[in-house]
């Protein structure tokens, strides 16, 4: 661990009224003068997810345009998320200046704390009641910061396997952590988010015989769901896989 | 668990439309949720009736209709509704292309939540 360099996060958390969207136009279909009153059909074919999915590749365009290589990594609470960024941090040590970690939480500063530990900028991102970070977020915490120095750009998003997955942030890779501790089922039971993952590392592997977990059939149930997708077995804790993971990020 | 602010951004939606077209009662709201999205519909229309109370949105028959799953294949670019039903480990682990049986497809509908129509009241109702 770094002694000659920590930092401390920065905290950001979402404005009041922040779900403010485009304006609807709708279209009257109704007759053109009422006598009295009538009841008319309104278009208004207005998408909610619209707006978070054009912010994210307003984000992409942004990292695009500065050289910078992002990741997303998701997962439930508990699965190595934030050792995986700690870790990651520990072994660039000698690139941590190009290293920015954006960390998603509820309310707290404890995975920022962590990260910062290993002596990389950190960002806190706190969403209060919201389950996931947004694109909007994420363009919000990139405003707080000097980005000249950045070419890696690691989001910890907050531990949850079900709302992040409607809500693409614009970057480059989406990496999933589970570990054999949540079970045999996670993966079966979150499709969704397996779908639309590019990585998916599982985590604690030392731990499986004892879980009585079989990490083959996790990794069939999520090719079965993607296809496309690369996975590696770590234990970040016993610091087995994680360079063959960050060999992948091409960072 | 986002179910409450998008209810709220959709009455927010819904006031603003009402009020463009000087309804003074809003009395159906029909949304579309595709049914690869994180919604939960039930507690969506929870959050819409307390959204919409004390607005001009109050009582509205709200409709929600599932948006069917549409995919594109990225070798041969057919473009394809998957019919199937069921649990969504069954159907996302069988998506293939109807006409050369890839399974490298996109998934190009399936993730929305729009806001399609709504029947409003113009004019005085006494």
């Amino acid at each position: 661990m770094p002694e000659d360099k920590k930092e401390k996060p920065i905290v950001i958390t979402p404005d009041e009224g922040e779900h403010h969207h485009d304006h609807a136009h709708g279209h009257h279909h109704g007759h053109s003068h009422p006598p009295s009153s009538e009841t008319v059909d309104i278009t208004l074919e207005e998408n909610f997810m619209e707006r978070n999915k054009k912010l994210a590749r307003n984000n992409l365009q942004f990292f695009e345009k500065h050289g910078i290589r992002t990741i997303n990594i998701l997962g439930s609470v508990g699965s190595g998320k934030t050792s995986l960024v700690e870790a990651i941090s520990r072994k660039l040590a000698h690139r941590r200046d190009e290293i920015l970690v954006i960390a998603g939480d509820v309310t707290t500063t404890i995975d920022a704390d962590r990260i910062a530990q290993q002596g990389v900028r950190t960002i806190q991102v706190n969403t209060g009641v919201e389950c996931h970070l947004d694109a909007k977020l994420i363009q919000k915490a990139l405003q707080s910061i000097d980005l000249a120095s950045t070419k890696i750009l690691i989001i910890e998003n907050v531990g949850n396997l079900i709302c992040p997955a409607d809500f693409p942030l614009g970057s480059h890779l989406r990496l999933v952590v589970v570990s054999v501790t949540e079970g045999p089922w996670m993966i079966q039971k979150h499709p969704v988010m397996f779908h639309e993952a590019d990585i998916l590392v599982i985590n604690k592997i030392d731990l499986a015989e004892v879980m009585e977990v079989d990490v083959d059939q996790l990794e069939r149930d999520a090719k079965q769901i993607n296809p496309k997708l690369v996975v590696f077995r770590t234990s970040i804790r016993k610091d087995i896989g994680v360079e063959a993971v960050i060999e992948h990020l091409g960072f | 668990m986002h179910e409450f602010s998008t209810a709220v951004s959709i009455i927010e939606a819904v006031k603003r439309a009402a009020k463009d077209y000087g309804a003074t009662r809003v009395t159906g709201i029909t949304i579309q949720i595709g049914k690869l999205s994180m919604l939960n519909h039930d507690q969506l229309l929870f959050g819409l009736e307390i959204a919409a109370k004390d607005s001009v949105a109050e009582g509205a028959k709200i409709t929600i209709e599932p948006l069917s799953i549409k995919i594109r294949c990225n070798q041969c670019a057919t473009e394809s509704v998957v019919s199937q039903e069921g649990a969504l480990y069954e159907v996302l682990s069988s998506l293939t292309c109807p006409k050369c049986n890839a399974r490298d497809i996109n998934v190009i509908q399936g993730r929305e939540c729009v806001v399609k129509d709504i029947q409003a009241v113009i004019g005085d109702e006494s």
